[in-house]
């Protein structure tokens, strides 16, 4: 039989190719197709982008994470050319953050498969410090954004706990996935934003917020249909609605 | 004996003034009875698929008329939603289009678009499911695409015949299934006519399913109606049959073979029993059998 | 959405085998050039320099030969969501250079139509239009496999960083060739869950909860055919003993010719006196021209 090394390259390589596509193909028919979502936030559109990079780094590892992060970039800094939305067109902005998603929604699958309990919960403690400080120093840029912020904050925590007390680990990982993937997406995204001038911090918090969470949702629903198909992860114990 | 569907002179052109313009329909005539089958053939890139996707309303008619159950489809007024009830379309490797986890959730897709009630949509997809051959307590929980490829071809079909709908249309339904599988659809399909008094279109290369199921057969070649008849008169028409680029059911070739070599047998003939009896007949095979044996 | 067909009609990726001085340009050239002109439409700022771009590239265009209606057909899908988006920035552009830089021409309310907004817009679709021809004539000039190589030549440097240019060339390739085929697999989904009901136009009232799981009958078939194709490549690819890019000879050799370093060149200083030429000002003398111009004309149409 074939080493296993060498033919894990090729099948890389061309799932990234092909979920690549998806990328291009998505962004390209736009708001006319099924790239975006609307929803009633101030950004009017959820974009499910980012969405073939959790799954390839989820099927594949976080080098094709990588790449497709990279094809993301490159196409969100090429679409802001051509409509001239100045704030992507900076490659810092469009780029180098996207490369994250895929490395990161890889992690938090790989790892959460594997951990027992405890460590996850040892997982949630260290976030929610990390969260708290985040929290103190929103505190200094805007009191109310930082309560609500740290509201939100605690309710994923809240619901990272619930996730990592159940048994069966493939699902949640696949939600948790799909979750630190869209968060790595909106943060690093906000964050150099925000370092580069384009957005004044308190902006960024609430397009982080408005616009995030919905992203969330969106990503964390298509990557469990999808890869819940591919591999055959049970998703209800219970079976069919019907 | 009404016209449960009616094309008159049917032209359609694709992406009309763009680099990529395309004449796919030139004319097509076709009339469909309520309760029959009725095959449409044609070498590919004839249109046929262009053809059933306007009974649907997945085109729209372009130049001249389609009557589904009565009524214009070029009607600005048509509801879509009530002609998709009406008439179900199944793709080719309608497998594909499979999204749900569970079988039951899949099949439950089409009558919750309607939004049908709880119980009504349990009924149509038990109903649907026995009429495929799977047992609904048996698949309904199984995970979709844990299933063979000929199972999760059932499941497609269910989905569509869940619906309910009057007039079926089957594109290439036996594409990629073995034999045996093949052999079980088609019985189902004509178990649907005469069970269900479902009225049924089929689009077909396999030259077999069509001569054993087909009341009438029209050939399409070049977005042209250019045939029309039965199974019989169609397939006797070998040579004429050969210039559009198809082929007859390999008996019937057997049998203008034969005819070709000088024999003088019938050659409109479709299947095997009957090749054997005409063949016997004509070469009184078994009274020299008998005369070799003594 | 009731043209089905306009998706699986992408110009991008397509080769069109003409002959022509374009199509004899070396591909690892070719790719430099694009960016360089991508830089160039990306950044120019006036309409001078975005109407010189788009005079130059429409030459280009008809120095390779192509028809002009195939370098523009990419477009059409995206027609009704550019118009949306310029309509959006029409009503709210808010200006960064200052309140005194611009002319407001109809005021309501928080919308602000003001020469920097219209400006804004032409400017736009100038660049669009731009975009899509030095997109089409990058791909329809050169060969898919062409490009893959070119990309990877250029990368090779970095191969000494151990940098898998090879890699990621292909993966380009793969993803350039497989967009087609895939938005026909798209059109061919929604064709059929269409035909069972599904509704994926805009309701807008959903939940966009509501709205995600009704793009799951569209998404998780392209998703999983995408994938199917990926297993069945892979196979294919193995079975014809491909092993990665270490010690991979080309039949397809690349050489550099004068005229390639000519038209560089020529593309290099042409862009540089876009994006550094100060044609803003050239704006400028224009517009007070053709005002002053107006001006003459309706003072004696007046009389």
């Amino acid at each position: 039989m074939q080493s296993g090394g060498r033919r894990s390259t090729v099948r890389k390589i061309v799932v990234a190719g092909v979920l690549g596509a998806i990328i291009t193909l998505l962004g390209y028919l736009g708001p006319a197709g099924p790239g975006f979502i609307p929803v009633p936030t101030p950004a009017q559109h959820a974009t499910t982008l980012h969405v073939p990079v959790i799954i390839g780094a989820i099927l594949e590892g976080p080098i094709v994470g990588l790449v497709l992060g990279l094809i993301f970039g490159i196409f969100s800094w090429l679409q802001a050319g051509i409509l001239g939305v100045v704030m992507f067109q900076d490659p810092l902005v469009a780029i180098l953050p996207r490369l994250f998603i895929g490395i990161t929604a890889w992690a938090a699958y790989a790892a959460f498969r594997r951990t027992g309990k405890y460590a996850a919960l040892i997982l949630a403690g260290s976030l929610l410090v990390i969260c708290g400080t985040f929290v103190y120093w929103a505190l200094s840029v805007n009191a109310l954004l930082a309560v609500v912020l740290g509201i939100v904050l605690l309710a994923l925590i809240a619901g990272f706990v619930f996730l990592a007390l159940r048994e069966n680990r493939e699902l949640q990982a696949l939600i948790l996935s799909g979750a630190v993937g869209t968060l790595t997406n909106t943060i690093l995204v906000l964050t150099m934003l925000v370092v580069r001038g384009y957005l004044p911090p308190e902006a960024a918090l609430v397009a982080g917020l408005t616009n995030g969470i919905p992203e969330i949702i969106v990503a964390c629903i298509i990557v469990v249909a999808v890869v819940g198909a591919w591999k055959g992860i049970e998703t209800r114990r219970a079976g069919s609605t019907v | 004996m009404t016209h449960v569907l009616e094309v008159e002179d049917l032209h359609h052109t694709y992406l009309p003034g763009s680099p990529f313009e395309a004449v796919s329909l030139r004319g097509v005539n076709m009339r469909v009875e309520e309760g029959e089958i009725v095959a449409i053939i044609g070498p590919t890139g004839s249109g046929k698929s262009t053809l059933i996707q306007h009974f649907n309303g997945l085109i729209r008619p372009q130049k001249g008329k389609v009557l589904v159950l009565g009524q214009d489809l070029s009607d600005h007024s048509l509801d879509v939603k009530w002609l998709r009830r009406q008439v179900g379309l199944i793709f080719q490797t309608p497998e594909q289009q499979l999204f749900e986890q569970y079988v039951g959730d899949d099949i439950a897709f089409g009558p919750r678009n309607f939004g049908l009630g709880r119980p009504e949509v349990r009924q149509r997809v038990k109903k649907a499911m026995e009429t495929v051959g799977l047992g609904f307590e048996e698949f309904k929980d199984r995970m979709t695409f844990s299933l063979s490829g000929g199972e999760m071809r059932k499941v497609a079909i269910a989905g569509v015949l869940a619906l309910e709908p009057t007039i079926l249309i089957f594109d290439e339904p036996t594409c990629g299934l073995d034999p045996a599988t093949a052999s079980e659809f088609l019985s189902k399909i004509r178990e649907l006519r005469d069970q269900e008094e479902r009225t049924v279109i089929l689009v077909s290369h396999d030259m077999e399913s069509v001569a054993k199921l087909a009341d009438r057969i029209y050939v399409i070649v070049q977005g042209r109606t250019v045939l029309e008849g039965t199974p019989r008169q169609i397939f006797s028409q070998s040579g004429l049959l050969r210039s559009y680029g198809l082929d007859a059911p390999q008996v019937t070739q057997v049998m203008h073979g034969l005819r070709h070599r000088g024999r003088e047998v019938r050659v409109d003939l479709l299947s095997v029993s009957e090749a054997e009896k005409e063949i016997g007949r004509r070469f009184d095979l078994r009274q020299r059998q008998a005369e070799t044996v003594a | 959405m009731t043209e089905y067909s306009a998706f699986s009609h992408l110009t991008i990726g397509q080769y069109l085998p003409y002959s022509s001085v374009v199509h004899r340009l070396d591909p690892r050239a070719k790719l430099v050039m694009f960016t360089l002109l991508v830089a160039a439409v990306t950044f120019a700022n006036s309409y001078t320099a975005s109407v010189v771009l788009l005079a130059v590239l429409l030459g280009v265009v008809h120095l390779s030969r192509t028809p002009l209606r195939y370098a523009l057909q990419g477009l059409r899908p995206a027609l009704p969501w550019i118009a949306v988006f310029a309509l959006l920035q029409l009503l709210f552009y808010r200006n960064p250079y200052g309140p005194d830089a611009c002319s407001t021409i109809w005021s309501w309310g928080f919308i602000d139509i003001t020469s920097c907004s219209i400006r804004q817009i032409g400017l736009m679709i100038l660049r669009l239009l731009e975009f899509m021809i030095l997109i089409s004539l990058l791909t329809l000039t050169t060969r898919t496999t062409e490009l893959t190589h070119g990309l990877e030549r250029l990368l090779s440097p970095l191969k000494r960083l151990r940098f898998p240019a090879h890699e990621l060339a292909l993966v380009f390739a793969i993803s350039l060739r497989f967009a087609p085929t895939l938005a026909g697999e798209l059109e061919r989904i929604m064709k059929a869950q269409a035909s069972r009901g599904a509704d994926f136009g805009e309701q807008g009232r959903l939940g966009f909860i509501k709205r995600t799981r009704n793009l799951l009958p569209l998404l998780v078939p392209l998703f999983l055919s995408a994938l199917r194709r990926a297993e069945d490549l892979t196979l294919a690819m193995e079975a014809r003993g491909y092993t990665g890019g270490r010690g991979r000879t080309s039949f397809i050799q690349l050489k550099v010719l004068p005229s390639d370093y000519l038209a560089l060149a020529l593309v290099f200083i042409f862009c540089a006196i876009i994006l550094l030429g100060g044609l803003e000002s050239i704006d400028q003398q224009v517009f007070t021209a053709v005002s002053d111009c107006a001006s003459n004309v309706f003072g004696f149409v007046r009389r």
